[in-house]
């Protein structure tokens, strides 16, 4: 999560001058930008080597769709091939310890996790990409996977967005207009980002770990449960303002240099269901999940294993998929138990929402499903679940229940 | 049956609502449930009902349901 620290300054002054820079639309647009972000890798690597693995984990999927792009039945190889190098460079612990794997790097790379989504989806949408004519040049590529507004923690690009966004119609040149209105509401937003970052979900923090560090000390199943949920109320409020708070600022910063990033929240502890939070929570995250793990395993299922057995497959898709966005949280068995949370959650809210309009009918469960009692209730439900669910993240669990 | 006739049949299907008529203006916006995992389920669906297969950029960019009727009958010609 963020701290601050010399390489948030060294941000902060980043997205005060980038706008000067990038904020007009001329060929050197484009150059300016990679030396930024080119510029922000440098700074993030702590050796030679550091940077030299860097550079070919980002140039890794360019030069493979660039020499075979065309060979479709390749494709699978070339994502397997990157999630194999993902699992080694993100160091994950239970894979290291069952497979006896050497550590030979001790870095860790920054942004690597949000490197991997976009890798993939360049390789998934290379051929159509070509056939629809965009630019799939080299400085594009790598302004893409490098864009330093969103390389920490998304929210996550997709190549055409990106594209699309950054050249506009194409045709425009010189500086990109801005209303008084947008100028006020970009900064507003930065400031009420950094507020969030650095105030609120700091001192919330602080609370989370003071429970978590108590919890040792309390005698008793009831004393430590309540305490347990005092943590989790505090980390889960952290987490909200934390994250979001980062969006603010990278999507503000971003639109003064004349950028558009996708929102990555809309309120997601209103949600009345698991499915719901995960359409209002890191959204960009939901959409690239469905994408490119629910959708094709979906497909997959029903194509063969489970035909006609929509509800059984959608389950399964549905639980695999968020036990493997769990996992890509972190690297320790409490992400993948913070994943098969997320998924069972997810379960029991299809199947509950599929079986309940069978026995009410369309009518009555349209009732229930506006009765504002049943909402504040599936609410409090929901949210609860999420705040039990975050404490996976961040703090090691899993070590307090099996008292290792 | 043209291809708006059975894409509703379809939609009637998945939505489970006999009561859906869709048109060529109609959107997400427009049919209660319409959510980012019944889209998936639909378009599986279509693919099953019409006999073809689309790659997730041609059904992300989808702004209503002319459009699907585009795609739809252009993969049908390509056939």
């Amino acid at each position: 999560m963020i701290e601050l620290s010399t390489k948030s300054l060294f941000f902060a002054c980043l997205i005060i001058v980038a706008p000067f820079l990038l904020r007009y639309r001329s060929r050197l647009r484009k150059t300016v930008f990679l030396a930024l972000n080119v510029l922000v890798i440098t700074a993030a690597s702590h050796s030679l080597l550091q940077w030299v693995i860097t550079v070919i984990w980002v140039m890794l999927p360019y030069l493979l769709m660039h020499f075979w792009g065309s060979r479709e039945k390749l494709k699978p190889f070339m994502i397997a091939g990157i999630v194999v190098i993902y699992v080694y460079l993100a160091k994950y612990g239970f894979v290291f310890s069952l497979l006896h794997l050497p550590e030979i790097f001790l870095f860790k790379i920054l942004g690597l996790s949000y490197f991997l989504f976009r890798e993939i989806d360049y390789i998934m949408q290379y051929k159509s990409l070509k056939e629809e004519g965009y630019s799939l040049g080299c400085i594009d590529y790598l302004n893409y996977i490098l864009d330093f507004y969103t390389l920490m923690a998304g929210p996550i690009l997709r190549y055409r967005e990106f594209v699309d966004d950054f050249y506009g119609s194409g045709e425009e040149t010189g500086f990109i207009p801005i209303t008084k209105k947008e100028l006020l509401d970009d900064i507003n937003r930065v400031i009420n980002g950094y507020v969030k970052v650095y105030v609120i979900s700091a001192i919330l923090d602080s609370w989370a770990k003071y429970w978590f560090d108590g919890l040792k000390d309390h005698d008793g199943f009831l004393k430590a449960a309540g305490a347990f949920c005092i943590f989790a109320f505090f980390n889960c409020w952290y987490i909200y303002f934390n994250f979001s708070g980062y969006c603010d600022i990278v999507i503000g910063a971003a639109g003064l240099s004349g950028m558009k990033i996708h929102e990555n929240f809309n309120r997601p502890y209103m949600s009345v269901n698991v499915v719901e939070f995960w359409n209002r929570h890191h959204i960009t995250l939901s959409e690239w999940i469905r994408d490119y793990i629910f959708t094709p395993f979906y497909k997959w299922l029903l194509s063969v294993p489970l035909k006609k057995k929509i509800l059984l497959a959608q389950c399964i898709s549905l639980f695999v998929t968020f036990l493997v966005a769990g996992i890509w949280h972190g690297t320790t068995m409490d992400y993948v138990m913070y994943g098969l949370f997320q998924g069972l959650g997810i379960v029991v809210a299809t199947l509950w929402k599929t079986k309940r309009k069978k026995w009410l009918g369309k009518e009555k469960n349209k009732k229930y499903e506006n009765n504002p009692v049943v909402i504040t209730v599936a609410r409090i439900v929901t949210w609860g679940y999420i705040c039990l669910t975050f404490t996976f993240t961040g703090y090691p669990v899993m070590s307090l229940f099996t008292g290792r | 049956m043209s291809t708006l006739e059975r894409l509703q049949e379809v939609f009637r299907d998945v939505f489970d609502d006999e009561d859906i008529v869709i048109s060529n203006e109609t959107t997400a916006d427009d049919i209660e449930g319409w959510d980012s995992l019944t889209h998936v389920v639909l378009i599986v669906a279509v693919q099953d009902e019409f006999d073809i297969k689309f790659s997730i950029a041609e059904t992300n960019t989808l702004k209503n349901i002319g459009d699907f009727i585009k795609l739809i009958d252009n993969k049908i010609q390509g056939k």
